[in-house]
């Protein structure tokens, strides 16, 4: 690079005839003009911010738009082993995330994970990867997403691992809360035996008493044993023959024990285990009824899982209270109501309801199912995982706690109970206790720091508005009285085409605007696809910035010394 | 070789025999034959030239700019709409000192839409840095193209050889096609100094200063100056390998003439029939073509005009408020010599109509009988 | 040159005086402008001076169009359009009906007219000569154009060459085969044959 020299004319003899540098542009700097400084810089894509489980979403989104699928499915597995299960039960706050659903639709995330997951399995098994052993060993308590979930990622490090439940079969409230129709046992069967391919010892049937009694076994220890009571109503009637809770009810039926002829059925409450035990109840020839003391704006149940109920046949009553279970002769036959108002909200936010008085009614019922929610129960406590009674302790803690290399997860830290809350739970914990026992502890999902992309910074003159992928569905009438999978998947034609929706927030994907259209020809790109900015020539006129679709690109003052 | 051929392919002869490099133009009526047939000779074989497609006038003279940047002989033809579209790269063109030709077909500019003959649209351009040649016949259109690619390469300055629509665009009249040979003796091919050149990057038209830009200015005043001396040899040249004479202002049977009639383009030639008859009935009457408008030939004027006692100017074109504009430069040339002419303006023959040898008539004899012009401008043929 | 006609038995025409002042009469798609332009071409090749030119406007296909071509023995230095022609040449004889062909013709002027057989609008020429030629027949005859749009332009040139006499049919004929942009020798028999059956009206001929 030559010295800019400064030309002094001193006659107009001396000058040339038409305004030409001789001297070739190189030497003139024009970065020096520059008082903003455009930079690549990624950020966080809302779908990967959102998601619990801490999957990369965008990225196997763009490996799924080349049909890439291996490699989509290897990505999702990096950090979820659950990715067949998640993509029919997850509630995806992805989806609710997504940048495009403020453009038209958002993508089909959880149809793309399904399809991801479900094809490669029946491409390949996929080989464990084989990790050096560490020689270190883990007992995991609790087989649930999370336990399974970091057994996989404690296995998949070298980590001898050992898993407990209590119950005969693996999976928690995997198999025994998920009701078949959404998430049949053979695809949960078959992604479970992936993990304990890895060489997981498992213990069935086996119920922790004490955890001390096991540390010559084990380095460390995970507990994750959930919520495993159920919240009772207190309300007269409720004990005795024909009233049961939704969680025992799901169990009998998902584990394959005879349920009682249904007849009438009414079920307390307004969560998914609610609904879940209604559809439940339906497909076993009952005829339920949910009844739920708000209105359906405060309904935890998903609301989709709430509108199929009800066009499958499930009624539901809002603003009804249950006061007492009416029996006869020690059958139940009558649920007493009284109606509700709704009042000013409570400390959750919801709408506190309030009995009309007078308003009392009866509804027929031959079997009462009450889903008024879950608690941990005294069974952590008494094994000994947390040190003190102080139960709600453990839930501020999002990355487990631990005391003597005791961790513990799942629903019994998470703020919000579901699957992939669980799975991201077991893969923290996961991380915690290969740090514990001398490993890196660096998390798969490190990515997961970052500004995220709001849908105010895209630049969306380059994306044209194309429709969600419609997601086939089995017909009303094949659904009655069976528990075949509702969910139907999709083409191979319709995933490529639903994952080219994708924005790719934040995310570079070498589509050359910012070389195109840098005025000063300053961006070049190498031969692994990314760009660079000649900052000496750069102006900082940000159109690169601009006109970057997704705003993997940023701008900052110059700063000048 | 004498063929008989319409003017639009005089000026594709010349292009081809100038050996252009670069063609760019967009098609107008009545330019549109002038590249039909270059593109015809690209296709034979016969030019070998790059022939670039554009989307519009503006784009034509930026390619032409381009072009003669990197050095190639590179021309453009074009019409009204279409020349005041590219107004602002005319500009460019002569500021950066490129010596682009164009073949410009006087056309009247529109509303109301026409297609017809007048030199508004090319006059308008007096401005831009470009020089201009007014052509009488297809004969003068292939050689001043020739001239005007060698007069704009010596003093880099481009260069515009304007002609009357349809009254030679579309007229076939028996022209001397020169051989290759006497024209590559004439034109050699144009090596700039300084040119644009991907293996030695440099900055063109870059930015110029109050300190400097005046010069800059000046500098395009003296090329366009030096034209004076550059092109009485350059016609002298011409006319031995050629032989055919020209000259920047053509005085006709001015010797004596106590009138002179001043025209341009075809009307010159018409005039002359005229001046004839008139002298034949006794008149002392003159004639004078302008031939070169830029730079405007004023000591030449004044030497023809200067012992006259009446100048009529016969404009087919209009600078509204001020009349014709070739009799406002003739004007001009005049005011400070103290035995001036009186000077008597007409405008006649805009958007296309036809300009007779009566109409020419009537301009003469009404200056005749006047002892000083009655208003600024005379309009002939006016229906009233 | 063929001195059985009336327009070529008059000195002024023929001699080397006046200019002659030529204008063609057609539809868009006959060819009128190629015939002024080839006319043109011709006398050229006999060492006159020419200009041949359109009557400057819009073209459309079946429009009434006009041609002009100049003869002289010096340079022309007229440069407007022919208002007082010496010579008319119809390519369509519908369209007598709807211009005036013989504006501006000169007093013994002639009218080459393009008729397969005699049209009661002939008589409005009657102050003039005329040379009929079935140029229509003799066009399809030869494959010029189509059946129902024949080009008549080089056959009408024939014609033109035996009325007036003022030019050879050679010279004409080497201007067609020249200037057409397809079928030289079609067009070259085409005129030849317009050539031998050109007939001057006897009616006008003998009023005179």
């Amino acid at each position: 690079m030559s010295e800019l020299k400064k030309i002094i004319f001193k006659s107009e003899a001396e000058m040339p005839s038409s305004p030409v540098s001789r001297a070739g542009t190189l030497a003139n700097l024009t970065g020096s003009w520059r008082y903003l400084r455009p930079r690549y810089e990624e950020k966080l894509s809302p779908c990967i911010a959102a998601c619990p489980a801490g999957e990369r979403v965008e990225a196997w989104l763009r490996l799924l738009e080349d049909e890439r699928y291996a490699e989509a499915w290897h990505l999702i597995k990096s950090v979820n082993p659950f990715p067949r299960v998640c993509g029919r039960v997850c509630f995806h706050p992805c989806e609710t995330e997504c940048n495009r659903g403020q453009y038209d639709r958002p993508i089909a995330i959880h149809a793309l994970e399904r399809f991801v997951a479900d094809r490669a399995r029946a491409d390949d098994k996929g080989r464990p990867p084989s990790a050096r052993k560490t020689g270190k060993s883990v007992g995991i308590v609790g087989s649930g997403p999370a336990g399974l979930t970091c057994a996989y990622h404690l296995a998949r490090r070298g980590h001898s691992v050992t898993v407990y439940e209590a119950e005969a079969e693996l999976g928690g409230m995997l198999r025994y809360g998920i009701p078949a129709y959404r998430l049949p046992k053979a695809v949960l069967d078959e992604e479970i035996e992936d993990i304990i391919m890895l060489g997981i010892d498992v213990h069935t049937n086996t119920r922790v008493e004490d955890i001390e009694s096991l540390r010559r076994r084990h380095a460390a220890f995970f507990v994750a044993t959930g919520f495993g009571e159920s919240n009772r109503l207190q309300i007269p009637g409720e004990e005795g023959e024909g009233v049961l809770t939704a969680l025992e009810f799901l169990r009998n039926t998902n584990s394959g024990c005879s349920v009682e002829p249904m007849g009438r059925v009414v079920v307390i409450g307004g969560g998914n285990a609610a609904i879940d035990a209604a559809r439940t109840a339906l497909r076993l020839g009952g005829h339920p009824t949910v009844l739920y003391r708000r209105s359906r704006a405060e309904m935890p149940a998903y609301a989709p899982e709430v509108e199929e109920a009800e066009r499958e046949g499930v009624s539901v009553h809002f603003l009804t209270q249950p006061v007492e279970i009416v029996r006869e002769s020690g059958r139940v036959v009558l649920v007493e109501c009284v109606l509700n108002r709704l009042g000013e909200p409570d400390a959750t936010g919801r709408k506190q309801p309030i009995a009309i008085p007078g308003s009392s009614s009866l509804i027929e019922a031959d079997t009462v199912i009450i889903a008024a929610g879950e608690r941990p129960g005294e069974y952590p406590l008494q094994i000994g995982s947390i040190p003190d009674s102080k139960a709600e302790e453990s839930g501020q803690s999002k990355h487990g706690k631990f005391r003597n290399g005791i961790f513990v997860g799942g629903d019994l830290t998470e703020p919000r109970r579901t699957v992939a809350h669980a799975i991201g739970s077991g893969r923290r914990a996961a991380m915690q206790i290969d740090k514990f026992l001398g490993g890196s502890g660096e998390d798969p999902a490190s990515y997961l720091d970052g500004d995220v992309v709001r849908f105010e910074s895209l630049n969306l003159d380059y994306f044209p508005h194309k429709p969600r992928v419609r997601l086939p569905m089995l017909p009303l009438r094949e659904r009655e009285k069976n528990f075949g999978e509702i969910g139907l998947g999709i083409s191979p034609q319709s995933a490529a085409e639903e994952a080219d929706r994708c924005f790719h927030c934040g995310v570079c994907v070498a589509c050359d605007n910012c070389s195109v259209f840098c005025p000063d020809i300053v961006v070049r790109k190498s031969s692994d696809g990314t760009y660079s900015i000649d900052y000496d020539y750069c102006k900082g006129c940000g159109i690169c910035v601009h006109e970057c679709p997704r705003n993997a690109m940023s701008i900052d003052e110059e700063i000048r010394t | 070789m004498k063929k008989v051929i319409m003017g639009n392919h005089a000026v594709s002869h010349a292009v081809r025999l100038a050996r252009t490099q670069v063609v760019a133009a967009y098609p107008i009526t009545p330019q549109t034959q002038i590249v039909e047939e270059l593109s015809n000779m690209c296709a034979e074989g016969k030019l070998r030239a790059k022939f670039i497609k554009v989307e519009s006038e503006h784009s034509a003279m930026a390619c032409c700019i381009g072009a003669a940047a990197a050095g190639s002989r590179a021309f453009t033809a074009t019409s009204s709409q279409g020349l005041a579209l590219m107004h602002e790269l005319l500009h460019w063109a002569a500021g950066a000192r490129l010596p682009v030709v164009l073949a410009e077909v006087n056309r009247a500019l529109a509303p109301g839409w026409n297609i017809w003959t007048e030199q508004t649209d090319s006059l308008a351009q007096r401005d831009t840095g470009w020089l201009q040649f007014y052509c009488t016949s297809n004969q003068e259109i292939l050689d001043s193209i020739l001239i005007a690619f060698r007069v704009a390469e010596e003093v880099s300055l481009p260069a515009m050889v304007v002609y009357d629509a349809f009254y030679l665009s579309h007229t076939y009249e028996a022209v001397d096609i020169p051989e290759q040979e006497p024209v590559d003796a004439f034109l050699p091919p144009y090596e700039p100094s300084v040119k644009l050149d991907v293996d030695n990057p440099m900055a063109f038209g870059s930015l110029t200063t109050p300190e400097y830009y005046m010069e800059m200015r000046h500098k395009i005043e003296e090329a366009t100056e030096r034209v004076h001396e550059v092109l009485p040899t350059t016609y002298e040249e011409f006319g031995r390998i050629f032989g055919r004479e020209y000259k920047a202002v053509e005085p006709y049977r001015c010797d004596g003439a106590d009138l002179i009639l001043a025209t341009s383009g075809t009307v010159s030639s018409t005039a002359q029939l005229v001046i004839e008859t008139l002298r034949e009935r006794g008149m002392r009457v003159g004639g004078l073509n302008i031939r070169m408008f830029r730079p405007f030939p004023a000591r030449a004027v004044r030497e023809a005009l200067g012992r006259c006692k009446k100048v009529a100017v016969l404009d087919r074109n209009i600078s509204f408020g001020q009349g014709g504009i070739f009799a406002q430069e003739l004007k001009s040339a005049l005011c400070n010599e103290p035995h001036r002419p009186q000077v008597f303006g007409f405008i006649a023959g805009l958007g296309g109509r036809d300009i007779t040898p009566a109409s020419i008539e009537e301009v003469i004899l009404t200056a005749d009988k006047l002892d000083a012009p009655e208003r600024e401008i005379e309009w002939i043929g006016l229906k009233t | 040159m063929d001195g059985n006609f009336a327009f070529s038995r008059n000195p002024a025409h023929t001699g080397s005086g006046a200019m002659i002042e030529i204008r063609f009469h057609g539809r868009g798609g006959q060819g009128a402008v190629v015939a002024a332009k080839i006319l043109a071409d011709a006398f050229f090749r006999e060492g006159k001076h020419v200009q041949s030119f359109p009557a400057f406007g819009v073209e459309r296909r079946g429009a009434p169009v006009t041609a002009f071509t100049r003869i002289d023995h010096a340079p022309i230095l007229i440069r407007c359009n022919i208002y007082q022609p010496d010579i008319v040449v119809v390519l369509d004889p519908t369209i007598l009906n709807e211009t005036d062909v013989t504006g501006g013709l000169k007093q013994g002027g002639m009218i080459i007219l393009n008729a397969p057989r005699k049209e009661t609008g002939i008589q409005r020429l009657e102050q003039f000569l005329v040379a009929t030629v079935d140029a229509t027949a003799i066009a399809v005859r030869h494959g010029l154009g189509t059946n129902t749009n024949p080009i008549v332009n080089t056959a009408i040139l024939g014609s033109f060459a035996r009325a007036t006499g003022v030019v050879g049919i050679e010279s004409v004929l080497a201007s067609i085969r020249e200037g057409v942009p397809k079928g030289p020798e079609e067009n070259a028999a085409a005129a030849r044959e317009a050539y031998e059956h050109t007939q001057e009206l006897t009616t006008i001929s003998e009023k005179r």
